[in-house]
């Protein structure tokens, strides 16, 4: 079966803006995909898309066979359900513990929001979520608050937040781009070995070329909105490098400059 | 030759030209209309100093009933301010961008939110005691109005800047719109809504102590009573009172805010 279906997808911003044209691919269940491409050449906007935080303006999206449609927003929540994200910033609540942020990973599945509150919560429910916190080696810290930990921490915690889901696939936006290189190395490590244990469809934006060819069995390239080229990571050459980003490499801005950097971060504090 | 530097003075506009002589015109009619007179103020200042030579020493025979008083103000602070404050909770995530996308349902709360807040509270404590008669009720009323005016609004400012990245990844694990309110936008803003509802509770207390001028309960009826029996003596024991309380109040809450926000 397919985890992952994007059949023509075209987002227009603005009325002329336009960001995906003609997108399409698909992603069978248990692939580890990388998705390339600099700055503005749509890995965001796909992403947005295929989470339904955006409405694609022509095409379609399907997720483990299930329409994504941000107009019909049970249905949508259903599909999320299912679907983990990772994302650059982390995504946690600052102020309040560890074990409490992945227990919020449980709110697609309780009737009434409060029975994720660390008081009110199942035994159940917390027992899974200290196993999830297990999983990502980070058991002993389930009582400290969010904003006392390093990047490399806080990203463990939303990939332990997120398994709460029990997902079939994760989608990860920038998981490693607020991270030093060897934060960034265990980060990978865990969310590959997570894919390959639980057969999870994984699909990641990355940067660097080598992660990508470590970590991915296969690359969708982006230029300007469109699929530049889908194939194997070993394919993946200086060439071809060139080719997609120009001479200069990969044009993102030094990550101090990015939004939510932890850089940028601890600027604005 | 040098280039020329610019001009001292702008001439106004004609609109703002407009707008000073009109403050003027207020400025010098109002000084005008209060009478003020050096003898007027000589008078007030020799006033003032009989109504202190009065005053001392500061009469403490009736301080059982004047302490149930004290009592029943803070009471009426306590429990306005807590009513407001939880009331506050649902109308600012009515009127915040960030939690309600309906504009008109928004615009709505924020206007009532204004209307509570600009009127003034002696205004309103007349309004509940016509309503629901004197005493302590329409004073509880009152403060809780007044709460709701003060933090409703800033409630729902600390809403809408909130970082937006937990919500938006507590919605993609499917949570429904409660769930992401109570996992994300209630745990974020809860350190400053407490900050908010201790000031509003030194506030309240502030006003609770006047409320009782109009008759809504506390305090102020017995300082407004002894002062126009003109028990001086009696007066000032109620004013060192409130000091009291005030700056107690005041401390307590400055302690907790430092400590846990």
């Amino acid at each position: 079966m397919n985890a992952i279906e994007v059949n023509k997808v075209r987002k227009v911003y603005n009325q002329r803006d336009v960001a995906l044209d003609g997108v399409s691919f698909t992603i069978k269940e248990g692939e580890s995909v990388v998705i390339l491409g600099h700055n503005g050449s749509g890995k965001s906007t796909l992403f947005r898309t295929l989470t339904g935080f955006e409405e694609p303006t022509e095409g379609s999206v399907t997720l483990l066979g299930r329409e994504v449609d941000p107009g019909k927003r049970r249905h949508l929540r259903e599909t999320r359900k299912k679907v983990g994200m990772v994302f650059q910033a982390f995504g946690l609540v600052d102020n309040v513990s560890v074990f409490q942020n992945v227990l919020f990973g449980a709110l697609g599945q309780v009737k009434f929001a409060p029975a994720t509150y660390s008081l009110f919560a199942s035994e159940a429910l917390r027992t899974r979520a200290m196993e999830c916190l297990d999983r990502v080696g980070l058991a002993h810290l389930s009582e400290r608050r969010a904003d006392r930990l390093s990047g490399g921490q806080k990203q463990r915690i939303a990939i332990a937040r997120m398994l709460m889901q029990d997902p079939e696939i994760i989608l990860a936006d920038e998981p490693i781009a607020s991270l030093d290189p060897k934060a960034g190395r265990e980060v990978m490590d865990l969310l590959a070995d997570i894919a390959a244990e639980r057969n999870i469809t994984l699909l990641m934006i990355l940067h660097q070329i080598p992660i990508a060819k470590k970590y991915a069995d296969r690359f969708i390239a982006l230029k300007n909105g469109e699929v530049f080229a889908d194939n194997n990571v070993s394919v993946i050459d200086e060439d071809f490098e060139t080719a997609l980003f120009g001479s200069e490499g990969p044009k993102d801005p030094p990550a101090d400059e990015k939004p939510g950097s932890m850089e940028q971060e601890a600027k604005s504090l | 030759m040098s280039p020329t530097p610019p001009k001292r003075f702008e001439k106004p506009s004609i609109w703002s030209f407009i707008l000073i002589l009109v403050v003027l015109l207020f400025l010098v009619t109002g000084i005008n209309n209060a009478n003020i007179t050096l003898s007027r103020v000589i008078g007030g200042v020799m006033n003032i100093g009989d109504f202190l030579a009065q005053a001392f020493p500061p009469d403490f025979s009736r301080i059982g009933p004047i302490m149930s008083a004290m009592v029943e103000t803070f009471e009426m602070a306590l429990v306005g301010t807590l009513a407001g404050v939880i009331i506050s909770i649902p109308v600012a995530l009515l009127s915040s961008r960030t939690t309600n996308s309906i504009s008109f349902l928004r615009s709505l709360t924020r206007g009532a939110v204004t209307v509570m807040r600009t009127v003034p509270d002696l205004v309103w404590a007349l309004l509940f005691v016509i309503a629901v008669g004197l005493g302590p009720f329409a004073g509880i009323l009152t403060i809780t109005i007044d709460t709701i005016g003060f933090c409703a609004r800033f409630f729902s400012e600390r809403i809408d800047e909130l970082d937006k990245k937990p919500k938006e990844a507590l919605e993609s694990t499917g949570s429904g719109y409660f769930g992401v309110i109570t996992g994300s936008v209630l745990p974020q803003a809860t350190p400053s809504f407490v900050g908010t509802s201790l000031f509003a509770l030194e506030k309240s207390i502030r006003g609770a102590t006047v409320l009782g001028l109009v008759g809504a309960g506390g305090i102020g009826v017995e300082l407004s009573a002894q002062m126009s029996l003109r028990n001086f003596d009696q007066a000032l024991m109620i004013i060192i009172i409130i000091l009291i309380l005030v700056l107690v109040v005041e401390n307590i809450s400055q302690r907790i805010r430092a400590k846990y926000i």
